[in-house]
């Protein structure tokens, strides 16, 4: 019977998985035609379902992405390593632009034109070829799914971007004002030339990896607390920014540690962006292992989570189907998740996962133990006591922590009572020994009255009557 | 973020800047510049004031008064700054309810100073603020969320129903079978107890057994029957009952007609 496999890979359009190729081999059997071409339909529409889920799921693959630069002050032929980069190691189908492009379209027909987007400092106000993208566009892009680098430079920051990132909570230092360190250098160049140390990197963002070597000159931005900016370079102490154009040092955007030069961001719908201060962080002479691990995380080929399984069912194995949770039952929950490293699917090691169930708030909130690791997954499970009051419940794991995509699986449950033969019986309760024992002495009492009743002979009535 | 306490402390670069007339001071306290002792500040009337002045031909162009909490988290204050002959008087005049709520909240703030121009640097830690645990309960301040593992949470289960003790229940059992054969040895003693209008005849004992039957019946009812078995057993008991039952009174009415009861 003829056998198909079906493999996929992703287009080269936006999220798309399309069918690759259909392998067909001869095996021993069948070889009606008709039976093979039902086969093939059926698999060609198993693949197709197949597909359709994959497309739903966040991208670990390269995918479009539009470089907008401008090339008063972006010369891309110092740019070569991050576009090599681009190129031959992510494979990212790559679209240079300038900034006023008529072909520079993020949108078209209402649908997401790139993936990623990288925008390098302008001197223009807006962006487009009409000036006609601004901070919104951006930001509905970004809502879209889509994932955007920015780069702004104390002479390049638009207004597009600026709108775009004060929307998200970043605020880059205006036009002109740089980041200045007097306690570097001896000279008004070393001053701006900021070697950056550990202190300054925060790897709890778990976006790169390990402490990079950088000499940082731009602007830096004030961050709001949302928690959905990771904070990737912080300024050092004894900086702050000032306008280059001004000689009078009172206006200071940031001062100290309160200043950020790079910050990465990520929505609740996993979209990416990220935000550096300094171009030269990505030219030829800086191009490192950091700027790398920054693209890569923007562009969702890092640190991406995938649930490929979630189970619960009664503590002996029954399924909810089999037999419908009730109160008090002992059930068990697992979870199976793993993680895009840029590669391959691999297992994944977190020891704060957790599992909540609950009504409006968690009856339960618990901490998800590792069970078990193949070769490109992890599964995490927990025993638990369903509550003692009934109601429609959510079984949901959120996983939501710095540097990772989130993760957010819910299941809703009616969780019944108990019904009205699985309440403990009355002998189970002491206090009833009294009223079941009474009950039966007097049932022993009727039976022992009814025989004497119709058995007995009262000597004395017996002899009145005779006497009468 | 102790590290970055280290440097703060640690951090005196080399300064050709002169700071002197340093004062640190509320409403209640003054402390000088390197001074062990911290301000105490206990109420959130309390104006904190630093002031200090910089020997130097030209003014600095960085001239901070930073606040360091004990993680490690800072601000920083620009103070007034004029000139006065030789020497740049600075004064920073900070009420209590301008401080962010996270270093009103905080028992303990490091006063740095960072004076920088292209040729001069100054930076080093001159004092320390201590806010009162008073203080601090006053504070609105309140924790951003953070993405992070939340506290786990345990259901707790409602208590089972409370049940008399079982050996309790055993005594007032064993009462209720003693009140019992109570019953039974005073009817003897009253003479009840005596069968002198015994027969032998079988449908006495059908009644007698169709009776049990019944007492049966509702036993098997208490233990999980159905009421529909339960009226079908009745129903079939009904009918042999009313027979043998009639039998019986028969015999009694003839027992009694013949003076024999």
């Amino acid at each position: 019977m003829a056998v198909e496999t079906c493999s996929t890979e992703r287009s080269k359009g936006p999220n798309v998985l399309r069918v690759h190729s259909f392998k067909r081999s001869q095996g021993s059997g069948f070889s009606n035609q008709s039976i093979n071409t039902t086969t093939m339909q059926l698999s060609t529409l198993f693949c197709l379902f197949l597909v359709s889920i994959a497309s739903a799921l966040p991208s670990p693959f390269p995918t479009d992405t539009a470089l907008i630069y401008d090339s008063k002050i972006t010369n891309l032929e110092s740019y070569t390593s991050l576009l090599n980069y681009l190129r031959e190691e992510l494979r990212v189908p790559l679209q240079v632009l300038e900034f006023n492009s008529p072909e520079l379209e993020i949108f078209k027909n209402g649908q997401r034109n790139f993936d990623n987007l990288i925008i390098f400092p302008t001197k223009a106000r807006s962006i487009g070829s009409e000036s006609n993208i601004h901070g919104l566009d951006l930001l509905n892009f970004f809502n879209d799914g889509g994932n955007v680098f920015t780069i702004t430079s104390p002479t390049g920051v638009s207004e597009t971007v600026r709108n775009y990132l004060n929307q998200i909570g970043i605020y880059p230092s205006p036009r002109n004002h740089e980041l200045v360190d007097y306690f570097v250098g001896s000279n008004e160049t070393s001053f701006k030339s900021i070697k950056l140390t550990a202190e300054n990197v925060k790897l709890e963002s778990n976006i790169i990896s390990s402490v990079p070597e950088i000499t940082y000159s731009g602007s830096a931005a004030l961050l709001t607390n949302n928690n959905l900016l990771f904070p990737i370079l912080q300024s050092p102490s004894t900086s702050f920014t000032k306008n280059s154009q001004e000689s009078d040092e009172a206006n200071n955007w940031t001062v100290g540690t309160q200043g950020y030069l790079a910050v990465g961001h990520q929505g609740l719908n996993n979209a990416r962006g990220a935000w550096i201060g300094d171009a030269s962080l990505l030219d030829d002479s800086q191009f490192s292992t950091f700027d790398k691990e920054l693209l890569q995380w923007t562009f969702q080929m890092k640190n991406i989570l995938r649930v490929t399984e979630v189970k619960h069912n009664h503590i002996n194995g029954d399924t909810y189907a089999e037999r419908p949770y009730k109160v008090k039952d002992e059930l068990e929950y697992q979870i199976t998740l793993q993680e895009f490293n840029g590669e391959q699917w691999s297992p994944v090691s977190f020891s704060d996962l957790q599992f909540e169930i609950k009504l409006i708030s968690p009856y339960h909130r618990l901490n998800l133990s590792e069970l078990s690791q193949d070769e490109n997954s992890t599964t995490y499970g927990v025993t638990f006591k369903v509550p003692d009051r009934h109601g429609v419940y959510t079984l949901q794991t959120i996983y939501q922590r710095p540097g990772w995509s989130f993760v957010e699986e819910k299941e809703v449950l009616s969780i019944r009572h108990l019904a009205n033969d699985e309440y403990p019986r009355s002998w189970d309760i002491p206090n009833s020994w009294v009223y079941i024992t009474s009950s039966v002495v007097v049932f022993a009492a009727w039976i022992v009255f009814l025989i004497v009743f119709i058995y007995i002979k009262d000597g004395k009535i017996v002899d009145s009557k005779k006497q009468k | 973020m102790k590290i970055q306490l280290l440097v703060l402390f640690l951090s005196t670069v080399i300064s050709a800047f002169k700071i002197t007339d340093g004062t640190l001071k509320s409403s209640k306290q003054e402390l000088g510049f390197f001074e062990s002792d911290s301000l105490r500040l206990n109420s959130t009337e309390e104006n904190l004031s630093v002031s200090f002045k910089i020997k130097s031909n030209t003014k600095p162009n960085q001239i901070f008064v930073k606040l360091t909490n004990e993680n490690g988290i800072e601000s920083s204050f620009k103070p007034t700054t004029k000139k006065s002959g030789e020497s740049y008087i600075s004064k920073l005049s900070l009420p209590f309810t301008k401080l962010p709520t996270l270093f009103q909240a905080s028992s303990k703030l490091f006063v740095s100073l960072v004076i920088a121009s292209e040729e001069d640097k100054y930076f080093e830690t001159v004092g320390s603020i201590e806010n009162t645990p008073y203080l601090i309960s006053k504070s609105t301040y309140k924790p951003t969320e953070k993405f992070q593992a939340k506290p786990e949470i345990h259901h707790i289960f409602n208590e089972a129903p409370q049940t008399v003790d079982p050996s309790i229940a055993v005594v007032f059992s064993f009462l209720s079978i003693m009140t019992f054969f109570t019953l039974i040895v005073s009817w003897g003693f009253n003479g009840a107890l005596n069968f002198g209008n015994f027969k032998f005849d079988l449908s006495h004992f059908a009644f007698i057994a169709l009776i049990i039957g019944y007492e049966v019946t509702f036993f098997f009812y208490y233990l999980g029957d159905s009421i529909f078995t339960t009226i079908g057993r009745v129903a079939i008991l009904t009918g042999p009952t009313v027979w043998f039952g009639s039998r019986l009174l028969n015999y009694l009415g003839e027992l009694r007609v013949a003076g024999q009861r």
